[in-house]
């Protein structure tokens, strides 16, 4: 049976520093997968992770349990990348680039898939991807955590640092906007 | 029935079930009796559905070992100041020869328990099993009996000049080894880097210089290196290595403006030079009061992996290294032709070129009247006027070493030689950062083991390799004296390397007031 979190820092902080790899390894994937959608792309993801974890690890003395550790981890994450993206400052301006950008090729995991039907999902995936890209940084993240994280709203003003209206806000305009954006797409019967 | 719109901000909250059960009651008898506000619920839905089908990815499997890796690396060498790179490499060479799988999480533990409780014990026992230098065979050492085990893979080290020393044991330890290391242990892991790189032509030492100004740090490392003669460079120069007065001016704006880095934005300085001027420089930038300054010494990168634009900057300053070392030799063997070959008082570098030693007599120290002529000589022809053009103040550099000034220069050779030899054998250009390199912090660990073994392999053809390639230049060019020069240039110990100056980055503000990480 798995550890849970506070056992494995407390395992990592008296010196048995495997246990944060087993951290490392219980919440790379969702974290990462988060910062796809927070950053288009997946090599920024991978280095912000990374860093993330690296500095969790740097700090995992002052973490005093009061909130989940995936939490904490995610705000330390979400540092890096905020200033990172600030930094770069890139904003992908077609489909083509964020495709290029995220490097992901969505995947169709239904096993009744058809090759239009996979043709289909990977321009919708691509679409979405690129319409939550033109969002602005903050409404991005509040609703990738909402919709990637399924956060509640209280979490999500914990990790972002804003009160939980302002989260509700964020949301509702980042859905608004992609509302707009993705109108054809909406139109389209859904069949997923 | 609710007497008032109900908002799409309520509606959104709505979908994300964020409502109060009374809130969540009056939405739907609102939505019983608005088709556009069901509509709106449905696009928010459907909004939803959209992520549910966003692909997902996996981290590579390497993953952990990656951060653990790192975090060893940023933890420990920053408290444990230098290990011989020989033995880091060894560590490395060790740690990426191991399966990378989920095992290697247990594989590649770090050692935060220096910093941990216990910590002057554990900080003696790393300081003990470095200072020990026989690392077992596979380069770990058990610790503990929960199996700690040490894999000494560090190659990044980095100190601040405000976050204080490393624990004294520790220092004490990684010091020991080295007389030199002693004045200030941030210099330890820089001064193994750059002796470890000196002479290896196809390999470039990378250090970072993080500063609050990046314009100011230019100019310091600029004003630094041309104290200790590491002349900047000229683009303008011809290909006889003649620097004519007119195009001298030209080049003198050439450079002004790549040295200009307030408008630039990846600035680095690239420096060919004899591996004691880099060293005595970077000595001399930390012991000024640059608050904020670190340094921190990155992988060294292979010339052949980094992009054409960018090895050609690189190759240009090489060559023009050498063709200055060539005019060196070529006058020097004049002089020799016309006056005797002293025994020389002069301790000679062990890396500087025979000839020159043998032939300069008039540049002993003691012998003032000539070694300024000579050094002037020295200075004028290649000290250029765009140093000033960058720093006023560094143009003193060549011509006062070459007055006898006190300026602390190469260590074992009279001033006036260190003049002359220092213009011949040194060099700093502004380049941009090689795009390369910029490409290879983002690589994997794989690549970057590839990167590694290319290194050690080219570390060891690096000298036949040049030899050819010089050899080829210069007897393309036709000039039987150049191509002496360059082979004869294969005994010196050059380094390159490629300094990146970054603007320290503020820290990340706190994301957790209780954890404040």
């Amino acid at each position: 049976m798995s550890k849970p979190d506070q056992e494995l820092i407390a395992d990592c902080l008296n010196g048995q520093t495997h246990a944060f790899g087993d951290l490392v390894v219980r919440y790379q994937n969702r974290l990462y997968n988060t910062l796809v959608g927070v950053l288009g792309s997946v090599d920024d993801a991978h280095d912000v992770a990374q860093e993330a974890f690296v500095n969790a690890f740097q700090k995992l003395h002052t973490f005093r349990g009061h909130s989940a550790f995936y939490s904490w981890l995610f705000r330390i994450a979400l540092n890096s990348a905020v200033s990172r993206q600030r930094k770069v400052n890139r904003v992908p301006v077609s489909i083509e680039a964020v495709r290029e950008r995220s490097g992901i090729e969505p995947i169709d995991r239904r096993p009744a898939s058809r090759p239009e039907h996979a043709l289909e999902t990977t321009e919708r995936q691509t679409a979405v991807r690129s319409a939550l890209a033109e969002l602005a940084e903050e409404f991005r993240t509040a609703l990738v955590l909402k919709e990637m994280e399924n956060l509640s709203y209280q979490e999500i003003a914990e990790i972002v640092g804003c009160p939980v209206g302002t989260v509700r806000s964020r949301i509702h305009r980042a859905r608004s906007e992609l509302r707009e954006k993705l109108q054809d797409l909406l139109r389209e019967p859904c069949d997923t | 029935m609710m007497k008032e719109p109900v908002s799409e901000e309520i509606l959104s909250a709505f979908v994300d079930g964020e409502l109060t059960p009374d809130e969540r009651a009056e939405v739907e008898r609102w939505l019983d009796h608005n088709p556009q506000a069901r509509e709106t619920v449905d696009a928010f839905r459907r909004i939803s559905g959209l992520f549910e089908t966003m692909a997902r990815s996996e981290v590579p499997a390497e993953f952990p070992a990656e951060v653990l890796q790192r975090a060893e690396r940023k933890m420990l060498l920053a408290d444990a100041g230098s290990v011989s790179r020989k033995k880091r490499a060894r560590g490395w060479l060790l740690a990426l020869a191991a399966p990378i799988a989920a095992a290697a999480v247990l594989i590649f533990v770090v050692r935060p328990m220096v910093r941990g409780p216990g910590a002057p014990e554990r900080a003696a026992e790393v300081a003990r099993h470095r200072n020990g230098g026989e690392l077992s065979p596979t380069a770990e050492h058990s610790e503990s009996d929960e199996g700690t085990k040490f894999a000494d893979s560090s190659r990044t080290a980095e100190w601040s000049s405000k976050s204080g020393q490393p624990p004294e044991s520790i220092v004490a330890g990684a010091l020991s080894k080295n007389a030199d290391d002693e004045d200030d242990p941030r210099l330890a892991t820089i001064i193994d880097d750059i002796r470890e790189s000196s002479g290896e032509q196809n390999v470039v030492s990378v250090m970072r210089m993080y500063v609050a100004d990046r314009a100011q740090g230019m100019v310091l490392l600029q004003d630094v290196l041309s104290d200790k003669l590491v002349i900047v460079d000229e683009p303008g120069e011809d290909e006889s290595g003649v620097l004519e007065s007119g195009r001298a001016r030209a080049g003198t704006k050439e450079v002004a403006a790549a040295g200009a880095p307030h408008s630039a934005q990846n600035e680095a300085l690239y420096v060919v030079a004899e591996p004691e001027q880099v060293i005595a420089a970077f000595r001399e930038i930390l012991a000024r009061d640059n608050p904020g300054l670190r340094l921190a010494v990155e992988p060294p990168i292979e010339v052949a992996a980094l992009d054409a634009a960018s090895r050609k900057e690189l190759n240009d300053v090489t060559r023009a290294v050498e063709r200055h070392l060539a005019r060196r030799l070529d006058e020097t063997d004049s002089r020799e032709e016309k006056a005797p070959a002293p025994a020389g008082d002069d301790k000679p570098a062990d890396n500087a070129p025979q000839p020159a030693q043998r032939g300069e007599p008039e540049r002993k120290p003691e012998n003032k009247p000539a070694a300024p002529a000579a050094a002037r000589k020295s200075a004028a022809s290649t000290a250029p006027a765009e140093s000033r053009a960058i720093a006023p103040q560094k143009a003193k550099g060549a011509a006062d070493l070459a007055a006898g000034s006190e300026t602390e220069g190469v260590k074992d050779a009279g001033p006036a030689q260190n003049a002359n030899r220092g213009a011949a054998l040194s060099r700093q250009r502004v380049v941009q950062v090689p795009s390369a390199l910029e490409n290879r912090q983002r690589g994997s660990e794989e690549t970057q083991a590839q990167t590694n073994r290319n290194s050690s392999r080219n570390r060891g053809q690096a000298k036949e390799a040049q030899a050819a390639v010089s050899q080829r230049q210069a007897d393309k060019s036709g000039d039987k004296l150049k191509a002496d020069a360059a082979a004869s240039n294969q005994g010196l110990s050059l380094v390159r390397v490629l300094i990146l100056i970054e603007p320290e980055n503020p820290p990340p503000a706190s994301p957790n007031a209780e954890g404040n990480p």
